[in-house]
């Protein structure tokens, strides 16, 4: 069941939060009503549907917004239904062939994998540009209470010529909110994006004040990277290489137009900065060629290196953007090693291969070679969404990897240029 | 040094290298349960990338027919279905097959060649878990061959090996003592997981959660509060095709000693100081050590002991028990179990605590209900006594994981009136995700090293200590033996059984 009731429309400005409270009510005792006549089917418990609140969940996006495929929020709302039943408030900001304000309410019934159906109530909310101001004492007098307030921004909500008033609303509804969810893979240009953000806030990340978490879905996205990466690192062997690594490459699907102009994907340089933290490497200048940085570690020794490529193979809407390869390179008096992922998008399943050249032992340079695949599935945003819903602790090295990922960018297009 | 890498991800469940060997891969628990449940951490990408499954088992199986019959497996039983190819395939490559009887040397030979051959193959030492999924008389058998083979001992300070086993672990107290002191011989008392399914469940493991991190609860959760107690076991089905083992166990020992007794524990523990396994576990025992034990003549007025005749269940005519295949005539064992326990300590003194397990039931529900004191004065005075009812807290463990706590309310109208309403809480509906299978985070758990979830060899004798004298005053066959109620299949039991609840509290078991 999804139909959508209008509640308020109106040129003028008439919004009234009891009637849209009634109309919810109403919604529900239908709801009820339905549940109550309905013959259970031979043998089966009564199926009944249960309301459940877990928070004011807030989706935002711009009404001109390109980047937003359709049927993107639809989705988005749909599998947090199972996995987050909340009350969605569903903002369409910008919207300049609309009325200043327009809402309508519905309630969506998901069969949830436990058999259980499960309803979510959506309040939907179009404002024009001028309607915006508006926005946020609607909301206040339509949070459900006790549960937190979520903020979800869509593909570019912050960028474009409507963004400005979008701004505004967002900096004072995160004023109040408990955690702000973004996807720094829908910035064009990591480091401008993240400025865009902080102007918009009035927040950096790096700013523990902040009354609201921030979550990046794009570091979530990265942490099947991490934790596979991690766990070649328990083996004893690469334990001790760590000090090693001398150089990381990281090769991403994307236009090598883009990669030459110094536009790295957000996900391959917030791993690439993850890559430089976790080693404890500083950022010492652009590397020898295209795409590299130099860094020096911290504890001393030669320079290290961390290079982005474009991947060869199709650029097509699983991948782009994506990580697909990661190189390690460590260099011992032993010779050395490589541990080599490389990512199966289309397939689910990322492929582990080591290679040890023992070049200083005068023994064949591939004595030692060994592969494995493990999965590794493409996450969408509905998969990765529940993630940062149910963790309420500060992340800490999220700030200093979204640093450093700055400043690498800032690093590559000024060597580009 | 420590893993650089690892910063940050303390989030993330951490699994070691690790290799699952599984004693009795050709068994029904392996089939239906064992298998699925890592196919399905696999799935969710919880097992680490370096892991291998392997099956030891008397039948004669090369590592393909083993991979087709685990394909079987999963295709029948896991949650996770349709399979994921990709997912399969690698799962299926890391799965290999020793064939051997348990008492055969030569086999665990060909096993730790294997093992060891995995380790070399993936350049680290993995962890190694035993699954003892075999009948009971296998246990130590295989302990002790997996020690001579030099499987046991630690290869590093990261690369242990621990051992899974399965329930029954003895048939009373001097047999459960018996197999503690054949596998300490063996075996550090840190390297062995007790199974028991029941702790693997999410409102189980909630019930902690619950108790401990709401601070409403805490405050009356004592004998001021608390009137009395109810934990019920309940299943629809039979014997099914376990006679053998069911006819000389029965129901006291196949689900109270163990299944029962950690509902129990867990109801009436004590705050632990950690949730660390020795702290749980130290709290556990306590509430076991705190149990009465019953005294001679005791046991005929405290428990009740029932046998099913034929009734109908869900519209079927089902046989009695004494008439199921591979049970024995004479048979005197229980199918049905009531006892009334007391607490003796500071929180649960003057409490009866009424634990039910049974087979044959009108449906298979697992509930605790926790019984709150009436109210100390009636002041709706024209109101129907018997509509001012007690607030009662359930948890329902299965097969809808659930809390709902039964409070009063006024209907709507211009009379006061009261009426019972429920609060409730669904797993299904505030978490629409299933929640996983009881095995696989057992499973897990034990690759991680984390004991929390599993019992401990003073646990499970103190369990059977409580039950001794009820085990002895039912071994007598004489004429003065304590009676078996017959109850109806489809039914809630021997009337016998619900007297005992209206003697002790004025009125019966709750309705399930």
């Amino acid at each position: 069941m999804n139909v959508q009731t209008p509640v308020t429309t109106s040129g003028q400005v008439h919004v009234n939060p009891a009637e849209i409270e009634r109309e919810l009510l109403r919604v529900w005792r239908e709801t009820a009503a339905l549940d109550m006549s309905a013959q259970p089917t031979q043998g089966a418990e009564r199926d009944t549907r249960v309301r459940a609140i877990l928070s004011n969940f807030v989706i935002i996006s711009r009404a001109d917004d390109q980047t937003v495929p359709a049927g993107h929020i639809d989705d988005i709302v749909t599998a947090m239904c199972v996995s987050y039943p909340s009350r969605f408030f569903i903002l369409r900001c910008g919207d300049v062939n609309g009325p200043e304000l327009d809402t309508s309410v519905s309630s969506r019934c998901v069969l949830a994998r436990s058999g259980a159906h499960v309803c979510s109530e959506e309040l939907h909310v179009r404002a024009s540009e001028a309607g915006l101001r508006f926005v946020p004492n609607l909301l206040r007098s339509l949070y459900a209470a006790d549960v937190p307030v979520v903020l979800l921004l869509v593909g570019d909500a912050l960028g474009g010529t409507s963004a400005s008033g979008v701004r505004t609303l967002i900096r004072t509804l995160e004023a109040e909110a408990n955690m702000t969810v973004f996807d720094s893979g829908n910035f064009a240009d990591f480091g401008a994006g993240l400025n865009v953000l902080k102007d918009a806030t009035g927040v950096g990340l790096d700013d523990v004040s902040s009354r609201a978490l921030r979550r990046d879905l794009n570091w979530y996205r990265l942490e099947r990277w991490r934790v596979l990466i991690a766990e070649q690192f328990d083996a004893e062997r690469y334990a001790q290489g760590v000090t090693n690594i001398s150089r990381v490459r990281l090769t991403c699907a994307v236009e090598p137009k883009m990669l030459h102009d110094g536009f790295v994907p957000s996900e391959s340089l917030l791993l690439g900065a993850w890559f430089s933290i976790a080693l404890g490497w500083e950022i010492s200048g652009r590397g020898r060629n295209q795409g590299s940085i130099q860094f020096t570690p911290v504890s001393g020794g030669p320079s290290r290196e961390i290079t982005f490529l474009p991947s060869d193979v199709e650029l097509s809407a699983v991948n782009a953007g994506r990580t697909t390869d990661v190189e390690i390179e460590i260099e011992s008096g032993a010779g050395t090693m490589f541990l080599a992922f490389s990512r199966n998008l289309s397939e689910g399943s990322l492929h582990i291969a080591t290679e040890n050249s023992m070049a200083a032992t005068g023994v064949s340079p591939f004595c030692d070679f060994s592969t494995m695949k493990v999965p590794f599935r493409v996450y969408q945003d509905e998969d990765l969404l529940p993630l940062p819903l149910h963790s309420g602790a500060r992340d800490t090295l999220f700030p200093a990897v979204c640093g450093r990922a700055g400043e690498m960018s800032r690093l590559l297009r000024e060597t580009s240029s | 040094m420590e893993n650089p890498f690892r910063v940050g991800l303390k989030h993330v469940l951490h699994v070691e290298p690790c290799v699952v060997v599984i004693f009795g891969v050709t068994g029904d628990l392996a089939h239906r349960k064992l298998i699925p449940a890592l196919y399905n951490l696999s799935v969710d990408a919880l097992l680490p990338a370096h892991f291998s499954l392997i099956g030891f088992a008397r039948r004669e199986f090369s590592n393909e027919t083993f991979r087709t019959g685990i394909h079987d497996s999963v295709s029948k039983f896991s949650r996770r279905r349709p399979l994921n190819d990709s997912v399969w395939n690698e799962f299926s490559s890391r799965s290999f097959y020793v064939q051997g009887a348990f008492d055969d040397p030569a086999a665990y030979l060909n096993l730790k060649k294997l093992l060891d051959d995995i380790d070399a193959q993936s350049g680290v030492l993995c962890n190694r878990v035993f699954y003892f999924a075999t009948a009971p008389e296998y246990f130590a058998t295989i302990a002790t061959q997996l020690d001579k083979a030099g499987l046991l001992a630690p290869r590093s300070e990261k690369a242990r090996s621990r051992v899974i086993i399965e329930k029954p672990f003895g048939n009373d107290l001097p047999s459960a003592r018996a197999l503690n002191a054949e596998l300490s011989e063996v075996l550090e008392e840190d390297q062995i997981y007790r199974i028991d399914h029941y702790l693997g469940k999410e409102t189980v493991q909630n019930l902690l959660v619950f108790r401990f991190a709401n601070g409403i609860f805490e405050p009356i959760w004592n004998h001021k509060y608390i009137s009395h107690v109810e934990i019920s076991v309940c299943e629809s089905i039979g014997v099914e095709n376990r006679a053998g083992y069911f006819d000389k166990a029965g129901i006291l020992r196949d689900i109270v000693q163990n299944h029962v007794f950690q509902l129990l524990s867990l109801v009436a523990l004590e705050p632990p100081v950690a949730f660390e396994a020795d702290a749980v576990r130290d709290e556990k025992v306590k509430v076991l050590r705190s149990v009465r034990r019953f005294q001679k003549g005791e046991v005929g007025k405290k428990v009740i002991r029932g046998r099913y005749q034929s009734g109908t269940v869900a519209g079927k005519e089902v046989a009695g028990y004494l008439a199921e295949n591979g049970v024995d005539p004479e048979s005197t064992t229980d199918t049905y179990v009531a006892l009334e326990l007391a607490i003796d300590n500071w929180r649960w003194a003057g409490v009866p605590f009424y634990l039910r397990a049974g087979k044959r039931l009108p449906k298979r529900v697992t509930d605790i209900s926790i019984f709150f004191r009436n109210v100390p004065y009636r002041l709706f005075q024209e109101e129907d006594v018997s509509r001012v009812v007690p607030n009662v807290l359930s948890f329902q463990i299965q097969p809808d994981e659930g809390i709902a706590l039964k409070i009063s309310a006024k209907p709507p109208g211009p009379q006061v009136q009261v009426q019972p309403v429920n609060m409730n809480f669904s797993y299904g509906s505030s978490f629409g995700i299933e929640p996983p299978e009881a095995y696989e985070r057992l499973l897990l758990d034990c690759m991680r090293g984390d004991a929390t979830l599993f019992t401990r060899s003073d646990e499970i004798e103190q369990a059977w200590d409580v039950l001794a004298p009820v085990i002895e005053a039912w071994s007598d066959r004489s004429a003065r033996a304590l009676p078996v109620f017959g109850y109806d299949a489809g039914t809630w039991g021997p009337q016998a059984s619900e007297e005992l609840l209206v003697s002790g509290t004025g009125s019966g078991w709750r309705r399930l």
